[in-house]
């Protein structure tokens, strides 16, 4: 079947999925809650605000009723208003989000670009030292909790060398590049602002490094054990009988077939470094949605945080979403059903 | 007898495995010389894939190791003394092979035309005349359409297009063997290429690999366990056993005079169309254990003639007659 | 199909005695596990210190030979509030795992087995689950119900059953088909007996090697939802608590933050290593035989 009708239906397939979020988010919000009105219009509220909080999200009808009306506000962009800052919740994500994409590209490519060739290695010399070193280096990032990855860089790279910012996005001492994107090493690119770019360089490296380190020992295992596979498969045997050279049966043949998996798993390592960056953004003061949740949480601001937690959910499943589509672009095999 | 195209002595070759050493070439001769269809003939486990894969050093050298002493002799030189660097520019072009499963052989990413290029490029890159030109992408293209007729595909063009899973048995396998072709190899190690086919389509890809041979004037080293095809496509026979080899001879001489106790439990037991009432012997005993293999010759533990010599050294290749070598102390 | 063959266990220990980081993780493992059992039998009583009591003229110390993890802004021990913190970590680990792993797995088992409705039903539901980051879900369902111990060790459990399910229920449907299940059918056993007592046995190996890996995933993100705040209350002394309370005071005092942050590590990194081993061990592809 060709890539568009693969597309269709997995996008399709997702519908269901959509619905059982929204409905587990919304359970959580007006079930397990056990005030929600009060929740909702916060703690400091009045009773007025509370009476009237509870008539706007029609918390007293049933709740079949009460998910519909849910439905209908999350689909036209009324995700609540926080009670913390009084501005409405999908303003706020929309403004922080850039911010976290940003970190998570500059994080990803730093991952990929140190992980992908030390698993590939890893793999090529199995059982020797560098192997050894490269799993157990990567098993210790793995299992270091964000925190102490990015407390540790803090410490080391801003208080005690001071060579680099300890937390925000750009330096108030200057102007922002003019927006384009919204992600500003794009926007200084795209603008020609080298002073700019220099500033929003020197204050990503820290979390984008933190979070890189995080999630690069789990590309490197992938890489590592989807390497291992293919480099059994019958077909590395008639590359090298074909009289291709060692380097060109690894990169291209060998790995070609083990970037299929490494892509399906580049989603599961999405989540997990959300999940990362919500601490790390949080430690670096950086203005992204990760910093927003944990903040929401501090302040106990419960339309925040749900509507954090639906936009994280609809990353990762779009991300997804994505990794299949890509799976079937690199293996022809997966188009046919 | 003009000089052989790949002369094999006194290869041996060994495995590391947990549970001991596996001695899975024990010494073999055997020569290929050109235009000529050789059979490697044998049980499975008797080490003939081995073999083919040693010519070419892709038995996978951790645990395997050539034994000093081996010589693969080819153009000149010995291939089991070339550093893996030296041994990647023989293969393909000088020596080519092809396996057993086309399905898993075959890379499932890249097109059969992206596949069948690789070997053309290859080709031309070894080839470094003196017009330096490098052939444009249609003339490449060509190439791997005149590669795809040579195996008889006809309709070269779309099945270019087309990935290894998209093709039938067959066609895999005629794709196989027009890749191996494209770079032009003096030999062709061919591991059980038919095995894993129909009757049918094996039938057809022997027809073709024979007119290919008198065609391209490759020579062929075709690995089976099957005597039907052997008899088909050889021109002369190596009967393989235990990692020696203990028979060899025209293929004609080898179907009617048998001379190792062996090759001749072989022959017995094919069962015939025309002596339907022939008593189908089978051969006593199983394949000896290849870490702890018998004493002697390796045979002696079946073999009904087995006489006091056979159990404490192993017999040498002996040529009796013109073209008819075998190791038995019978002879 | 005995769980315990005896050839199965002596084939495990060798394997894992040669694996030296293996072996090292289960050395701390046990060492925590040790440590915990201690801790919570004498309470302060062997500690250097008590991990409750301030004191305001030995704040903010560095580390030294009178305290060997320096003191915090309050002016505690920081060695004896990581002793004393490390029973907790333990307790959230086992019983969200446990608790997962016998609700996850019974339910992944009978709807493996039973398939149809049942099967297509839990899919979908854990398919749902699944699609939440598990820390993400974890933080909305901890600050519904509030902050503390037990109520973040129920969000956790509400994120980490839909594992055990789905490992459950592909194990069962790798049975289900077996020629002896049909056996057990023929001789009339009801399913939900058949489930009980030839499916859960089967699965459970597996499941518990799984278990063993998913511990340090569990103190992972018990430890980010203390760091946010929702987990155990001070004056408790958690370790991701510990943490976040010493963020400010990290350019002067590093000690209070980094060390208990490493104390994680270590605990994560050991089961890690010695899950990783038990996984290895009991797969028959790597294994010697």
């Amino acid at each position: 079947m060709g890539l568009l009708k693969f597309c269709l239906k997995r996008i399709i397939s997702i519908i269901p999925v959509l619905i059982g979020v929204t409905l587990l988010t919304f359970l959580i919000s007006r079930v397990v809650v056990p005030n929600p009105a009060r929740a909702w219009a916060g703690l400091k509220a009045s009773q007025a605000t509370v009476q009237a909080i509870a008539i706007r999200y029609h918390l007293h009808d049933p709740l079949y009723l009460q998910y519909y009306y849910y439905l209908r506000d999350l689909l036209s962009g009324d995700w609540g208003t926080s009670p913390v800052n009084s501005q409405p919740v999908l303003d706020n994500l929309t403004a922080f989000f850039p911010a976290t994409l940003e970190l998570a590209i500059v994080a990803i490519i730093i991952a990929a670009a140190l992980g992908i060739p030390l698993g590939v290695y890893a793999a090529v010399h199995q059982d020797k030292g560098i192997d050894h070193a490269a799993r157990l280096f990567s098993l210790g990032t793995y299992c270091a909790p964000p925190f102490l990855m990015a407390l540790l860089m803090q410490l080391i790279f801003s208080y005690w060398f001071r060579i680099l910012p300890s937390g925000g996005r750009f330096s108030p001492l200057y102007p922002l590049p003019h927006k384009i994107t919204g992600l500003l090493i794009l926007d200084s690119i795209l603008s020609g602002n080298l002073q700019a770019l220099g500033i929003a360089l020197i204050h990503i490296s820290l979390p984008a490094l933190s979070l890189a380190l995080l999630t690069f020992g789990l590309i490197t295992r992938l890489t590592r054990s989807s390497m291992l596979e293919v480099l059994r498969q019958d077909y590395v045997r008639t590359a090298r009988a074909k009289g291709l050279v060692e380097r060109v049966v690894i990169f291209k043949h060998a790995l070609r077939n083990g970037l299929t998996s490494i892509v399906t798993v580049m989603a599961l390592l999405f989540a997990f470094m959300l999940s990362g960056a919500i601490v790390i953004e949080y430690i670096f003061n950086w203005p992204g949605i990760g910093r927003y949740a944990v903040q929401s949480i501090l302040s106990l601001d419960l339309p925040a945080v749900m509507g954090t937690t639906l936009v994280f959910t609809l990353i990762i499943i779009s991300v997804n979403l994505l990794a299949d589509i890509a799976y079937a672009v690199l293996d022809p095999r997966i188009r046919l059903d | 007898m003009s000089e052989p195209l790949l002369s094999i002595e006194n290869v041996r070759l060994e495995f590391n495995t947990e549970q001991g050493t596996v001695h899975a070439l024990r010494g073999v001769d055997l020569s290929v010389g050109k235009n000529e269809v050789v059979g490697l003939v044998g049980e499975s486990g008797c080490g003939k894939t081995v073999l083919g894969l040693a010519v070419l050093g892709l038995n996978p050298m951790p645990p395997a190791r050539l034994l000093d002493g081996s010589q693969i002799l080819f153009q000149g030189r010995n291939l089991a003394e070339l550093t893996p660097h030296e041994l990647a520019l023989v293969r393909g072009t000088g020596i080519s092979m092809i396996f057993q499963e086309p399905a898993t052989s075959l890379n499932p990413v890249f097109t059969i035309g992206d596949q069948i290029s690789e070997s053309i490029r290859l080709r031309i890159q070894r080839q470094r005349n003196e017009d330096k030109s490098t052939p444009s992408s249609s003339e490449i293209d060509e190439q791997v359409y005149e590669a795809l007729r040579l195996v008889r595909i006809a309709d070269p063009e779309r099945i270019a297009r087309r990935y290894p899973h998209e093709l039938s048995g067959g066609m895999k396998q005629r794709a196989m063997i027009a890749m191996a072709m494209a770079a032009k190899p003096s030999l062709l190690i061919a591991d059980e290429p038919t095995t894993a086919l129909d009757v049918t389509i094996q039938a057809q890809i022997l027809r073709l690999m024979r007119d290919l041979m008198n065609e391209v004037k490759t020579s062929i080293l075709f690995i089976t366990h099957d005597l039907g095809v052997i008899a088909e496509i050889a021109d002369r026979v190596a009967v393989m056993y235990a990692g020696h080899i203990v028979e060899e001879a025209p293929v004609g001489q080898l179907f009617a005079e048998p001379l190792h106790p062996y090759t001749q439990g072989l022959l017995a037991s094919l069962p015939r169309l025309s002596d339907l009432d022939r008593e189908i012997k089978q051969l006593p005993g199983s394949v000896p254990d290849a870490i702890n293999p018998p004493s002697g010759c390796s045979f002696h533990p079946r073999c009904e003639f087995a006489r006091e010599e056979c159990r404490t050294e192993s017999p040498k290749l002996k040529e009796l007659k013109a073209g008819h070598k075998v190791a038995c102390y019978l002879y | 199909m005995s769980l315990f063959d005896k050839t199965e266990l002596r084939l495990t220990g060798v394997y894992l005695l040669r694996n030296k980081l293996s072996l090292a993780g289960g050395a701390i493992v046990a060492a925590y596990l040790a440590l915990t059992v201690v801790v919570t039998l004498t309470g302060k009583f062997l500690l250097p210190y008590d991990p409750y009591v301030q004191n305001f003229a030995q704040t903010l110390l560095p580390p030294n030979s009178a305290h060997f993890f320096g003191t915090d802004d309050l002016g505690r021990d920081i060695f004896s509030r990581v002793i004393a913190g490390a029973p907790i970590e333990a307790q959230i680990a086992f019983v969200v795992v446990l608790i997962s792993l016998a609700f996850g797995g019974s339910l992944g088992a009978f709807a493996g087995y039973l398939g149809g409705m049942a099967e297509e039903l839990l899919m979908r539901i854990t398919d749902v689950f699944l699609s939440f980051p598990a820390l993400v879900l974890a933080m909305a369902v901890a600050i519904a119900i509030g902050p503390g111990l037990t109520n973040s060790m129920m969000a956790l459990l509400v994120v980490w059953w839909p594992w055990y399910a789905r490992i459950a229920r592909g194990e069962a449907l790798a049975i289900k088909n077996s020629q002896y299940m049909e056996a057990a059918h023929a001789a009339g056993l009801r399913d939900v007996q058949i489930v009980v007592r030839h499916v859960l046995p089967n699965i459970l190996m597996p499941l518990l090697v799984y278990a063993t890996l998913d511990i340090s995933n569990v103190i992972l993100t018990g430890s980010i939802l203390s760091f946010i705040g929702l987990g155990a209350q001070p004056p408790q002394p958690e370790w991701g608590r510990m943490v976040f309370d010493g963020q400010d005071y990290l350019s002067g005092a590093w000690w209070m933050s980094v060390l208990p942050a490493l104390a994680i590590f270590v605990v994560v990194l050991a089961f890690s290593l010695f899950g990783d081993g038990l996984r290895d061990a009991f797969d028959p592809k790597l294994r010697r035989r």
